[in-house]
């Protein structure tokens, strides 16, 4: 039986990079960023690094595949590095990496790192991509604002909310969001915006305006983890440790039978395998399935401050691999 | 004994007006301001012959002798006439065969090369299953129609295709006699690999080409069979030059009120498959018994066929065909669009178009054949799921049963919208790209794209029909792939 991780992973320290259409900066100084900021909270230098994980979406518009460009942008001590991907689950997955390998006795110290750079495609928005050579020839056009559109037309129908009442919630989202972004130096959108601007914005995907998508941002984030001794021994104070760690991953059931409605996701539930065990809340807060929380947050990826996040992380750990989630 | 048991058309949903054409071209050419009576056909950017062809065909053997796998059985041929086929080597007719799960062991061809393909096909047909070695035969005529902007054929073509179902028997119009005229009269042509047509002079067409030509043909078939002219019920012959049809009717004795409809003024002219279009459109009508049907086409040389209704031909088979399709359609005065469906104007598509030259890999387009071309999903003959696509473990989270599907076809069944979105982000030819999930009356679900549908159109619960449209087309290397989209149900459709 899995006796969880709870309390055997602190964070040593965090980083982040500052977000937005970073033109000056290529993937490798978003990193050194992030890390230079994480080494700083943590109080260590990178010699003491055992393992690295680093994740990336958009792989070929930006770094390339494998776990080089990390270890490369940062002069690694040579040591393991692993990339991972998951989607807008990417820095999850790369902070999961990490904390289970201190968990299991076989790291002191680990790293974990996401980077995104959007902006050097040549247009807004994110990019597209083919999905494999079968899905190419027959999965249906889409874009990361019309998939998850797709949410409240059925939302809508199933619960009887008029377009109307919905985009008036949804707005609600996006001024709440910039609100937060304004006060954030490190976020990209900073300017607060009213529920007017948010409701007669562009059209992006029918009901999603522009307000109600992510903001398309460079930026890059890391954690540095480790044991609650070592935290001590380093002379951390307060220690800040893991309780729990979820992801749950649809197995394409909604997609291919009828027994769902197309309004929701149950993959937010935190069903998936191996949990850790925590109050039901603080699971559903990390079960991250990158779609899930963008429909129901619609709008909330322009700032860091996240009120679902578990209070056990003082600091952004939301999509490491994937900055435009935070 | 061999005839025509079933028939069916396609029409693209969108009709341009004629007075969008003129009015676009006046500027330049006085002449066009009398030219904008009526409307034409346009494929939507998802179309071409090919799909067209599918979508003939389907209707074709949707409610007539042909309903279901008994007949597809015994269907051992299927013809496809147009010259304007997307591939000029890959077999065109092998693609709409898998597109209907007639491939395997069935002859295909691809008729091409004059405007009379269609008619040859049918020919060649009835000869086939007048004989040994074929007992029912699907011929199918389809055109989408290339012209330069401002040339007559961008007023006068249309685009659409039609099928007929050709069998031993007497069906409902029975073969009485063929011939075919074959002269080298180059009243227009096109270049391997050119884009247009280049035509001669409209007056020497008629009066050296089409009055001395067809009327051989005509008095040929009608001396072969025994028949007066005077005595003919109808006549097909499409012609886009004006009055020529009169002018072979006269010359050989038929009677003017014999001349069919060529459907100017609602379609255009369809190229190779006019000739099948207009015939299919007279049968829709419901035909007098033993009426004596003509049907003549010109190209190169010209074909003439006789036929006789028979009793069966008295009462319509109730398939969508040219009329239902005409009443489907949306009149657009949106020229433009036209260019830019018809790559007659250098459009700035923006970077996100620019994704589209990726290689197809063809061994992944074999292997799926049937799910990319007929598609054909799976049905767990342990929880009875329908699913798409098949895979090997059950989509039923009560069930997960491992290699228990077998092959179903999604193509012919009824659905409706479960979520949409309209994408104005994403590049699409005809913005914004309508998608979502459908869900299919019987059973299963996917995501797909939407076509023929108008901004606001779309709800939950909008009743769909699949039908073969191109999916994308990799420009680089001139390659086409080609998948199902929804479509709303309109009128009688539904």
């Amino acid at each position: 039986m899995a006796r969880g991780i709870k309390d055997k992973v602190a964070i040593l320290g965090m980083g982040c990079s500052r977000f937005g259409e970073r033109w000056e900066s290529g993937a490798e100084e978003l990193m050194v960023e992030a890390y230079e900021e994480a080494l700083l909270d943590a109080g260590i230098d990178g010699s003491q690094l055992d393992a690295a994980w680093f994740s990336t979406h958009y792989e070929e518009i930006n770094v390339g595949k494998g776990g080089l460009p990390l270890a490369t942008a940062l002069r690694l001590p040579n040591i393991a590095v692993t990339r991972v991907e998951n989607f807008c689950a990417s820095g999850s997955e790369a902070f999961r990496g990490a904390v289970y390998a201190v968990a299991s006795g076989a790291c002191d110290i680990a790293l974990a790192l996401g980077v995104e750079k959007l902006k050097d495609t040549g247009y807004g928005g994110l990019p597209g991509s083919l999905g494999g050579t079968l899905n190419a020839q027959w999965a249906a056009t889409g874009s990361a604002p019309g998939n998850f559109a797709q949410l409240a037309s059925a939302y809508r129908a199933k619960h009887g909310v008029s377009r109307e009442d919905l985009k008036r919630a949804l707005a609600h989202i996006s001024v709440k969001s910039h609100a937060n972004g304004a006060k954030n130096e490190k976020a990209h959108l900073r300017k607060p915006i009213t529920e007017e601007q948010a409701l007669n914005a562009p059209m992006i995907a029918e009901p999603l305006g522009l307000f109600d998508c992510c903001g398309v941002s460079d930026g890059a984030a890391a954690c540095i983890v480790t044991t609650p001794e070592i935290a001590k021994q380093l002379g951390k104070e307060r220690i800040v440790t893991v309780k729990a760690l979820q992801l749950s991953l649809s197995n394409g059931s909604e997609a291919g039978h009828n027994s769902w409605d197309g309004s929701y996701f149950h993959t937010t539930l935190g069903h998936g395998a191996g949990h850790h065990g925590g109050p039901p809340a603080l699971r559903r807060g990390w079960s991250h399935h990158g779609r899930a929380r963008r429909v129901l947050r619609c709008g909330g990826h322009y700032s860091l401050p996240n009120r679902r996040r578990p209070q056990v992380l003082r600091s952004p750990h939301w999509g490491l691999g994937d900055p435009h989630a935070l | 004994m061999a005839g025509i048991s079933a028939y069916g058309a396609y029409v693209p949903r969108l009709r341009l007006a004629r007075s969008a054409i003129a009015a676009a071209h006046q500027w330049s050419d006085p002449s066009f301001k009398g030219k904008g009576k009526g409307e034409r056909a346009i494929a939507n950017w998802d179309e071409d012959a090919i799909t067209m062809a599918v979508e003939a065909a389907r209707d074709c053997l949707a409610h007539g002798a042909a309903p279901g796998p008994e007949a597809s059985a015994s269907l051992d041929a299927l013809y496809l006439a147009s010259t304007t086929l997307p591939f000029a080597d890959r077999q065109n007719a092998g693609i709409v065969a898998t597109a209907l799960s007639l491939d395997g062991q069935r002859r295909t061809l691809d008729i091409t090369g004059s405007q009379r393909a269609g008619t040859t096909a049918l020919l060649e047909a009835l000869q086939a299953v007048s004989g040994p070695y074929s007992s029912q035969a699907l011929v199918v005529g389809t055109d989408k129609r290339q012209s330069k902007a401002a040339s007559a054929g961008e007023l006068a073509y249309g685009d659409g295709a039609a099928a007929l179902l050709v069998e031993e028997g007497e069906g409902l119009l029975t073969f009485l006699a063929g011939v075919t005229e074959t002269a080298d009269f180059v009243d227009h042509f096109r270049g391997a690999g050119e884009a247009f047509d280049y035509t001669w002079e409209e007056r020497w067409i008629r009066d050296e080409g089409i009055s001395q030509i067809v009327p051989e043909a005509v008095n040929a078939v009608l001396a072969k069979a025994g028949v007066e002219a005077s005595a003919i019920d109808h006549f097909i012959f499409p012609s886009t030059i004006g009055r020529a049809a009169d002018g072979v009717a006269k010359s050989v004795g038929i009677k003017a009120e014999a001349l069919a409809d060529n459907l100017s003024a609602t379609l255009g002219e369809c190229g190779t498959a006019h000739a099948l279009v207009m015939l299919s459109h007279l049968l829709e009508g419901g035909l007098k018994p033993g009426a004596l049907v003509l049907v003549a086409a010109f190209g190169q040389g010209c074909d003439a066929l006789l036929f006789r209704a028979t009793e069966a031909a008295a009462a319509p088979q109730g398939k969508l065909g040219v009329r239902g399709h005409l009443a489907l359609g949306k009149t657009s005065d949106n020229y433009m669009q036209y260019l830019a469906f018809n790559d007659l104007v250098t459009l700035e598509k923006g970077m996100r178009a620019e994704r589209d030259d990726y290689k197809t890999a063809l061994s992944v387009t074999y292997r799926k054949r049937d799910m990319l071309l007929a598609l054909e999903g799976g049905k767990c003959t342990q929880c009875g799921t329908l699913q798409f696509p098949r895979t090997d473990i059950c989509v039923n989270p009560q069930c997960g049963a491992h290699h228990t599907q077998e092959p179903h076809s999604f193509r012919d069944s009824k659905a409706s919208v479960l979520t949409w979105s309209a994408d104005y982000l994403t590049y699409i030819p005809n913005p914004p790209s309508h998608y979502g999930m459908i869900t299919f009356e019987d059973g299963g679900r996917f995501m797909t794209d939407f076509t023929d549908v108008d901004v606001g159109e779309l709800d939950v619960g909008t009743p769909v029909k699949m039908m073969f449209r191109i999916k994308s087309s990799d420009r680089l290397r001139g390659f086409v792939r080609y998948f199902w989209k929804a479509v709303p149900q309109r009128g009688q459709d539904a």
